[in-house]
């Protein structure tokens, strides 16, 4: 009988925790220093998105079932962050169901509309011995490689992970799969998106499933290398 | 007397008024035609750095951007 007291009182604990674990990290943009575009053609525009970069943050609001990664730009007369965002690598509002690898991007434009952008990845995740803490939380190196093609040639991107295993779901900027906890510090290049805040207690997450008509991370580059070519703005 | 004026007055009009379009879709071709090589530049240069199609595309809009901008105000 105590065994079966054990077992309902256990599974009880246990279920409301996991429904109960929810919140919200703010990360930072940081831009590191990198030879192809502290030289070069690229050097004058990412002077500007080092510059401004402060004005840009990242909020990542999560339950035990779904995530959602979204920028949040201060705007600021004068202050172009055009620059900090295209640079970031970032794009619009990343959702993903916990335990699936497909990631729902809303790319919300002024000029080019609403687009539902949908990838699937799945990254092979090398898990290192390296730890750091970060906001107190003790986190654990990981790295990837993130295969690419530009219409040049295909190539890798390094990818650095710092995931915590105290918050033990599979959640990371961009929408990120396969850590055994949330990501808070996520490397890829030179950019560094890094979580300054997290929030257990926030009333109201922002998360929900984009609905609407999917597409194709190709197809989007097409419309929107076609919009650009249309379009003065 | 008055309709001879006018009648000389009103073409000078339209063929000023002409030439000031003509410039001013002058200036918006070179605009648009400056900025859309610095698209090309900065695009190329992403590619050729290993950026994805997606982030080169979004670096060279940003500069066209810019570019747009500059020009038109430099203009007025």
């Amino acid at each position: 009988m105590r065994k079966i007291y054990f077992i309902l009182f256990f599974s009880i604990i246990s279920t409301v925790y996991s429904q109960e674990l929810k919140g919200s990290i703010e990360y930072s943009l940081i831009f590191t220093d990198d030879e192809n575009l502290n030289n070069g053609d690229l050097a004058n525009y990412f002077k500007k998105a080092k510059d401004n970069s402060k004005y840009i943050s990242f909020m990542l609001d999560f339950n035990n079932l779904e995530m959602n990664f979204y920028p949040i730009v201060k705007e600021i007369d004068g202050v172009n962050t055009s620059f900090s965002i295209a640079f970031s690598g970032v794009n619009g509002s990343y959702y993903r169901e916990r335990g699936e690898n497909t990631i729902y991007r809303l790319i919300d434009d002024k000029a080019m509309g609403k687009h539902i952008v949908t990838n699937d990845l799945n990254l092979e995740w090398k898990l290192e011995n390296e730890q750091k803490k970060i906001s107190e939380l003790i986190c654990y190196k990981a790295t990837a490689k993130l295969k690419s093609n530009n219409g040049n040639n295909d190539f890798f991107i390094d990818v650095v992970a710092w995931y915590c295993p105290q918050i033990p779901y599979s959640y990371a900027p961009k929408g990120y799969n396969g850590l055994p906890g949330v990501v808070l510090e996520l490397h890829e290049r030179n950019v560094i998106i890094a979580a300054k805040n997290i929030d257990f207690n926030k009333e109201i997450l922002n998360i929900s499933k984009p609905k609407g008509k999917t597409i194709t991370e190709k197809e989007y580059i097409e419309l929107f290398q076609k919009f650009v070519d249309e379009n003065d703005h | 007397m008055k309709k001879i004026y006018l009648l000389i007055l009103f073409p000078t009009i339209l063929f000023a008024n002409n030439i000031e379009l003509s410039e001013k879709k002058e200036i918006k071709t070179e605009v648009k035609s400056k900025c859309d090589i610095v698209y090309g530049d900065v695009y190329n240069y992403c590619i050729d750095k290993n950026f994805t199609t997606e982030a080169a595309t979004r670096i060279a809009n940003a500069a066209k951007t810019e570019c747009n901008r500059f020009l038109k105000t430099s203009t007025n």
